[in-house]
């Protein structure tokens, strides 16, 4: 439905109606500007790359054919744009491939988090994802907030299907491995 | 998928779903569409809507069939030969001037000098590559 819609706004927007991309910009601004985000890390250099971004693609839009989504095409503009930024600021990328998986009981993490009221849920979601790197937040946000499927994430990483699947799979590791720790430190502290 | 990996998929979905993505400044769409609005106006003023290649050319056909048409057959005297006075009038009022006219042009064409057909085809020449060059570099 919502692709209907976009499809719609290109139609008008190649019958020269341009004041049509402003519902585009509207529509995806926010996802796109958290991709960017995710790879750069401030909030100045992301704006300005989702900015140019969304030019670059109205400029093309008549090679935009509508075999994918638009915001599966637009998302992999900013992430291409987003990497060659990062590549030619040569920021020392920090690994954070900690090993966070090491011990990871589901169950007890689950049930510790629940009962945190959902403003600590909030932030504690929000401290994990940003111990995550550029790739591991942007698989997680695509699938899980944008519920894109994994083809759909393959094409805006560039990734191979099975790369996003065994990524993603890390990901969902890690990301409960850093609550875990976060929620253990929480307890020793109170104890 | 494991039954561990499904508790997780589920979990971080349901945690997810109260994660809010960070927005971007107020005047984002206005930005955005300020450089759009530049970029339209600057190919709107510079690219000017060429007629098709197709139709140019058809319409450049249609022109010498009508001009061969005129000059290679004497229209003017077939149609004068109807007997019919909406005919005469049409070959009197249209068709014979244009006839005229137009063996005026083509004789005046033949007895032109050969230097006058050298710089046409010169600056024709000219017109084409520089065609060719600015396609060349807008691809580069």
């Amino acid at each position: 439905m919502k692709s209907n819609k976009d499809s719609y706004y290109i139609q008008k927007i190649k019958n020269g109606d341009v004041g049509a991309y402003a519902y585009l910009v509207d529509r995806h601004k926010k996802m796109a500007f958290n991709i960017a985000m995710q790879i750069i890390g401030n909030r100045e250099d992301a704006e300005e790359i989702t900015q140019d971004s969304f030019l670059k693609a109205y400029q093309a839009l008549d090679s935009y054919k509508g075999e994918s989504k638009f915001s599966t095409w637009l998302y992999r503009i900013i992430y291409n744009a987003s990497i060659s930024k990062m590549r030619k600021k040569k920021l020392d990328q920090v690994s954070i491939d900690d090993d966070y998986t090491a011990s990871v009981n589901v169950k007890t993490t689950q049930s510790a988090l629940q009962d945190l009221t959902n403003e600590e849920q909030k932030l504690y979601i929000n401290r994990a994802l940003n111990k995550m790197n550029g790739d591991e937040k942007i698989i997680i946000s695509l699938f899980y907030l944008e519920e894109n499927s994994i083809d759909e994430v393959s094409e805006v990483t560039g990734l191979s299907v099975a790369n996003v699947k065994v990524k993603l799979h890390r990901s969902r590791k890690k990301l409960y491995g850093i609550l875990e720790q976060f929620l253990q430190k929480e307890l020793k502290t109170i104890l | 998928m494991q039954k561990e990996d499904i508790y997780k998929d589920e979990f971080i979905k349901k945690l997810l779903s109260d994660v809010e993505l960070e927005e971007p400044s107020t005047d984002f769409t206005k930005n955005v569409m300020d450089d759009v609005m530049q970029d339209w106006l600057e190919n709107s003023v510079s690219v000017k809507k060429r007629m098709p290649l197709k139709r140019l050319f058809i319409l450049i056909a249609i022109v010498l069939l009508a001009v061969v048409i005129l000059l290679g057959t004497d229209v003017h005297s077939i149609v004068a030969s109807w007997d019919h006075p909406f005919i005469q009038q049409l070959n009197a009022i249209l068709i014979e001037p244009i006839h005229n006219l137009l063996m005026v042009a083509f004789n005046r064409i033949v007895s032109l000098p050969p230097i006058v057909y050298i710089i046409m085809i010169a600056g024709l020449s000219l017109i084409v590559f520089d065609n060719l060059v600015r396609k060349m570099l807008h691809q580069s």
